[in-house]
């Protein structure tokens, strides 16, 4: 290990070190604080500063060929240090209203968080996958740390039941991939698919490697809840708390996504690939997309409960997102980093929200219970109503600027008919978003007196107002973002 | 002969898994996976790959295996339960593992297993995959060879020294020079996974202190 490797994996070292000192500090603290949470803020910030410092050195692939150090990966560690930080800043309160665990709490978000980091930085098979389980095992358990509720642990033990079964399928993906190719490291594997370095002639086989390459998609949809891999996504995220369930819809599935980008279009189907079966695994991942598009906005739409609601929304989410992959092209790349962005900050606030209203006794879910929200909390009312037009991507909101990159990266990739899908899906989706809107606004609640409470100045309302200033000025300018990018991926 | 050991396992581990898989009995159904991982260990070492044969047994058979056991032993009333397995309706399981099954066979037997590509000599080569399976052990096969030298070449920052010996006695040797030089990152990753694991762990089954523990405890303090 060198000056070089010590640097690309600095943010990596940062956020585990902070884990550590989180579970440090806590067993030696007296008297319960809130302290663990200051420390995972200044740790994911001092992630961003690390990567941001890797953003500007030049590009190395680390530890002789296993960890990539580039743009592209600072700034996936950017925005999921970012997603740390917001949900730990949302989770101030929410935690300490239901007296719960923060240490341990604190230490595995920075945790997954590491391996997320892997995840969008792996240049080997063996580090992309150490950091799904990383990431995953951490998700397991924040699923279920509100463990004197029933639905909180029946979510956790879902989730990590399926999780482990979609993880072997991953795990054989990688074997039959190295089976084929003979070897794990990604640089080498898209040289072989490119047709640049000889093919291992004894044991390359077309059918197992297309077969390899499914086992990996299984794997990944699994973990970003494409459609037919999907049906732990609305239990889980409506049984775990709501923060957690903020955090794992957002950055677990754009750190799927990070991942899917590396090893699909970089290594697996690079777009000149001389394998066979390369146009076949697209249409897969198109088909994929297209169907969790329809299915999580047309199911959606009958929800009642708003966190069901935004559990399917995300599997629509998730499919915006595998549109942009299974394009296969630059665009398609830049579309999905763009909405990884955000995304992140639309569903991370949206969750917030919904985290700030509920009521600690499990109640406070149902859609009916935002009707006149704008006479109680005006200001929340206001950002929910930010959000959910930004998820709609309604043009002035940044949501509509990642969806116009996807869709254009798919009509680029000749796929015309998969973009018109997208577009008939999100005029589906505009319903149920601007249906909350409409109850917020422009329907009476009979039966309660309506007094406006003020807004409370805490770090859940900072936090959200922050995200969704963000969203303001990231749809306003939206040249600042796509322009970065385009500089970053060049 | 070497065919004949490598079938006798993969009968064992088969058969193995299929008991457990099916019987009703939870403890017969741990029975029976003792045998798949004592197969799968037989099919490491058939594979020279000793150090993982090793790890298997003391792991799968010495570690968890013995765990579970306990397991059944220390839960009341487990051992009478009636396990079903009810994974949905008959016709679709059995299409859906068939044709998985189908799929499997068609990528080791079918014809696009076979290949005839110019190895790096010139001389055109037609080989099966699945003929190279069972003629010879893998780490002997030419593919594998590469891999190693690949691993080991001086492009990936490897150290020099390491190399791997023409029938060398055992992988421990160059497993460990790996672990701590080429992927030391991965070992140092997994110290990571490990820690998540065990602090998760402790957080689902802690016992949580009842009121008057914790004006105990604090009185203590």
């Amino acid at each position: 290990m060198n000056y070089n490797d010590f640097i690309a994996v600095l943010p990596l070292i940062i956020l585990a070190m902070t884990g550590l000192a989180v579970m440090m500090w806590d067993a030696f603290e007296k008297v319960p604080s809130r302290s663990p949470l200051l420390l995972t803020v200044v740790g994911g910030m001092g992630a961003i500063v690390a990567a941001v410092a890797n953003l500007t050195a030049a590009p190395v692939i680390a530890f002789g060929g296993l960890f990539f150090s580039n743009t592209y990966t600072g700034f996936f560690t950017i925005i999921f240090s970012a997603a740390a930080v917001l949900s730990a800043l949302l989770s101030e309160q929410f935690l300490k209203e239901r007296e719960m665990i923060i240490g341990e709490y604190c230490a595995l978000i920075l945790f997954s968080v590491c391996g997320m980091v892997m995840m969008a930085s792996g240049a080997n098979l063996i580090v992309t996958f150490l950091g799904l389980e990383t990431m995953s095992i951490a998700f397991y358990v924040l699923a279920g740390i509100f463990r004197k509720e029933e639905s909180s642990n029946e979510a956790s033990l879902k989730y990590f039941l399926l999780g482990s079964f979609a993880t072997g399928f991953f795990l054989y993906g990688i074997a039959l991939v190295y089976g084929t190719t003979g070897t794990m490291n990604l640089a080498e594997i898209r040289t072989i698919m490119l047709g640049l370095a000889p093919k291992p002639a004894a044991t390359y086989s077309s059918l197992l490697l297309t077969l390899g390459m499914l086992f990996i998609i299984v794997g990944l949809a699994f973990k970003v809840s494409a459609f037919p891999f999907h049906q732990w996504a609305p239990d889980v995220y409506e049984g775990s708390p709501t923060v957690v369930a903020g955090f794992m819809s957002t950055a677990g599935k754009t750190a799927a996504f990070s991942s899917f980008i590396l090893l699909f279009p970089y290594a697996l189907l690079p777009t000149a690939a001389v394998h066979l079966g390369s146009e076949k695994i697209q249409i897969v991942l198109a088909i994929l997309a297209a169907c969790s598009m329809l299915y999580g906005n047309i199911v959606a739409v009958s929800q009642t409960r708003i966190k069901r609601m935004l559990a399917y929304s995300s599997i629509a989410h998730a499919g915006y997102m595998l549109l942009g992959v299974s394009a296969l092209n630059e665009n398609g790349i830049t579309g999905v980093a763009i909405y990884s962005a955000v995304y992140i900050l639309m569903q991370i606030s949206a969750f917030g929200i919904v985290s700030v209203l509920e009521k600690s006794d499990g109640n406070g879910f149902e859609l009916e219970d935002y009707v006149g929200l704008s006479k109680r909390r005006p200001w929340l009312a206001f950002l929910l109503a930010i959000i959910m037009l930004s998820l709609a991507g309604i043009p002035p909101f940044a949501g509509f600027f990642g969806k116009y990159y996807l869709f254009l990266a798919a009509i680029n990739a000749g796929m015309v008919w998969l973009a018109i899908v997208g577009v008939v899906s999100s005029i589906i989706a505009s319903y149920f978003y601007l249906r909350v809107i409409v109850l917020m606004y422009f329907r009476q609640a009979n039966d309660q007196v309506e007094v406006s409470v003020p807004e409370k100045i805490n770090t859940s309302f900072v936090a959200i107002a922050f995200a969704v200033a963000a969203l303001l000025v990231l749809g306003i300018y939206p040249s600042l973002l796509i322009n970065t990018i385009g500089y970053l991926f060049r | 002969m070497f065919d004949l050991i490598f079938y006798i396992f993969a009968f064992i581990t088969v058969v193995g898994a299929a008991v457990t898989a099916i019987h009703r009995n939870i403890v017969y159904a741990a029975f029976a996976l003792l045998f798949t991982f004592v197969g799968v260990a037989g099919l490491y070492v058939m594979a020279n790959a000793d150090f993982l044969a090793v790890t298997q047994m003391m792991v799968y058979v010495g570690g968890i295996l013995i765990l579970l056991i306990f397991g059944v032993m220390l839960t009341n009333r487990i051992q009478s339960a009636n396990i079903v397995v009810n994974a949905g309706p008959k016709p679709v399981v059995a299409i859906l593992s068939l044709g998985l099954l189908a799929i499997l066979c068609a990528a080791f037997f079918g014809p696009s297993a076979t290949h005839s590509e110019k190895s790096k000599d010139g001389k055109t080569a037609s080989v099966s995959s699945w003929s190279n399976y069972t003629q010879q052990p893998w780490a002997a096969t030419q593919w594998n060879k590469d891999a190693n030298e690949r691993i080991l070449s001086e492009k990936f920052g490897a150290p020099s020294e390491v190399k791997t010996k023409e029938g060398s006695s055992g992988t421990s040797v160059e497993i460990g020079k790996l672990l701590l030089s080429d992927y030391l990152l991965p070992f140092e990753i997994v110290s990571i996974v490990l820690l998540v694991a065990l602090i998760g762990a402790t957080m689902i089954a802690r016992k949580e202190p009842t009121l008057e523990e914790e004006a105990l405890s604090e009185s203590l303090s």
